[in-house]
């Protein structure tokens, strides 16, 4: 049953995003945003859905938090487009968030009604949230990176748009490394164990940090800060799920999502 | 490549030094003891350390080092050798039960070298962001000032954090603990298990586990307290977690509480606290807004 309206809610969101990322190509800026509102209305009720019938917010396993992620790309882009009319954005993020589904769909999630006591803490929601959310941020400065290094001869305001997204994303992600520091003192006893799942927080962190720096010391040299931004990207991605496969992670994580 | 001056090309250099230097002194010393640092030695080395990042600001006009130590191009060089000690430690396997400084790098030289390296830099930064403090600079003076309080507090006190495990059956009294070197010691406070409590949820996994315990003082007064996962209680200056539980099919159910007192954490929630106003001006602070001409 929560698989099936998971599918069908996800491939509805997607159509509609799809057509908005469609209006936007055709400069109609009223229709693309109304029809990529529609689709995050939509997704927005299943994850409400999805908490109601677990008691629970659901962002507590990896699938969760794609779910969750595939909520706010299409939210980024949208004032992304709003704000500067990219017309590629919203294909981009409607892109994106169609990867993300598809994983989903294709690993189903238990959505067990089960909340572990570790995880029942006023910190719960804003830390992965925070995460998510700056997850989202430089997940479109990603594609905007791409976009600017693969199919643009002389970045224009690409750079400013990467700027503005990473900075963004890396205040989110700063907010959302702490208080899983506030948390991990008042759940494990300490701020900071250098757990697999940290030290690779703390990599990722660090990348942006060095693409921040890198933005500030030497503006003109955009390309090699877009290869910064994508490799931090892939940081990223393995601080999110690829800590959980890591051979040398296995057992020695607390951090479980599932 | 990247057009950089004289000066910060030598912050560059020097700042590829920690790592160069970590593995020469990893061979010759062998790994580091953070023991050897508990107080007092660690509060002289953080007032050492402070008072030498403000003498070597004071003295920035008379060398192009000191200059370029606060440069763009020194900081990206020092955080691009953190993340390399870092990303070692994120990718091989990591234990302290090992003579191999890849699988124990928080005890290698390179790791900590680099670390170091990245405080100074960061330090002389601070100074900088402090004695020219603007409006417009205000989110990155906090979240440089804020990361290495956090970072300097966070090292040099973790040989001063105290971690004890104390399990208890339940209906008995404990007095004895074992510490972080596995040795029995006596507990700064006794504590009887009343009552271990575990609420199931449907499927029979565990959803809340709380324990009712009394805790006998050495000044000879008895407190009543409840600890859950999650929500640690304080005792005698001690934070008191539930850490573990065991209830076997006979025999007597048994909880663990780990017993830890960190005396450098309110600087470093300090820290935190203002990474936390960095982060928050970067997102509502507008500080790219040119003024208009006049």
């Amino acid at each position: 049953m929560n698989q099936e309206v998971l599918t069908t809610i996800s491939i509805a969101s997607l159509i509609l995003w799809a057509i908005g990322a469609g209006y936007a190509y055709k400069d109609n800026r009223r229709k693309a945003l109304a029809w990529t509102a529609g689709g995050i209305i939509i997704f927005g009720m299943l994850i409400a859905w999805l908490w109601i019938k677990l008691e629970r917010p659901p962002i507590s396993t990896v699938g969760e938090t794609r779910i969750l992620y595939s909520f706010f790309l299409p939210l980024a882009g949208s004032v992304i487009y709003a704000r500067l009319r990219y017309k590629w954005i919203l294909t981009f993020t409607t892109l994106m968030s169609a990867i993300f589904v598809g994983i989903s769909l294709f690993n189903p999630d238990t959505f067990s009604k089960g909340l572990v006591p570790a995880l029942q803490s006023p910190w719960f929601v804003p830390h992965v949230t925070l995460y998510i959310l700056a997850y989202a941020l430089l997940g479109t400065a990603a594609a905007t990176a791409i976009y600017a290094l693969c199919l643009r001869h002389s970045p224009g305001h690409e750079a400013s748009i990467c700027d503005s997204l990473t900075s963004a994303g890396t205040a989110l992600l700063t907010l959302g490394m702490l208080t899983g520091a506030l948390w991990a003192k008042e759940s494990w006893g300490h701020y900071w164990t250098w757990d697999p799942k940290e030290t690779w927080a703390a990599i990722t962190w660090f990348s942006y940090l060095s693409y921040i720096h890198l933005r500030h010391g030497y503006p003109r040299k955009t390309r090699i800060a877009f290869g910064v931004l994508i490799f931090s990207f892939l940081l990223l991605q393995m601080c999110w799920w690829g800590v959980n496969i890591l051979p040398s992670a296995k057992g020695q994580s607390l951090h479980i999502y599932g | 490549m990247l057009d950089i001056s004289r000066g910060t090309k030598r912050g560059i250099a020097l700042s590829t030094a920690p790592l160069l230097a970590g593995i020469a002194m990893q061979y010759a010393v062998g790994p580091a003891d953070i023991r050897a640092t508990a107080f007092p030695v660690n509060a002289c080395i953080g007032a050492g350390f402070a008072l030498s990042l403000i003498i070597a600001y004071l003295l920035r006009n008379k060398s192009a080092l000191i200059n370029g130590l606060t440069s763009c191009a020194a900081a990206i060089a020092a955080i691009a050798s953190v993340i390399i000690v870092t990303l070692i430690t994120g990718i091989v396997k990591q234990t302290s039960d090992t003579s191999s400084a890849w699988h124990d790098m928080l005890s290698s030289w390179p790791f900590i070298l680099s670390y170091t390296w990245l405080a100074v830099i960061l330090g002389l930064t601070t100074v900088k962001n402090i004695a020219t403090f603007s409006l417009r600079k205000a989110p990155v003076a906090f979240s440089h000032a804020g990361l290495l309080l956090a970072l300097i507090c966070g090292a040099l006190g973790s040989a001063d954090v105290c971690r004890l495990d104390m399990p208890v059956s339940e209906g008995h009294t404990e007095w004895q603990t074992i510490d972080n070197d596995s040795r029995i010691t006596m507990a700064p406070f006794g504590i009887t298990l009343d009552r271990l409590e575990i609420k199931v949820s449907a499927d029979n996994m565990p959803e809340q586990i709380s324990a009712c315990i009394t805790a006998d003082r050495k000044s000879g007064a008895r407190d009543i307290f409840s600890v859950k996962v999650n929500h640690p209680i304080r005792i005698d200056g001690w934070d008191v977690y539930l850490s573990d539980y065991s209830e076997p099919a006979s025999g007597f159910t048994t909880a663990t509480f780990r017993l830890i007192r960190d005396p450098w954490l309110p600087a470093v929630y300090a820290g935190i606290a203002m990474m936390s106003i960095g982060a928050l001006l970067t997102l509502f602070l507008r500080t790219d807004r040119k003024k208009p001409a006049s």
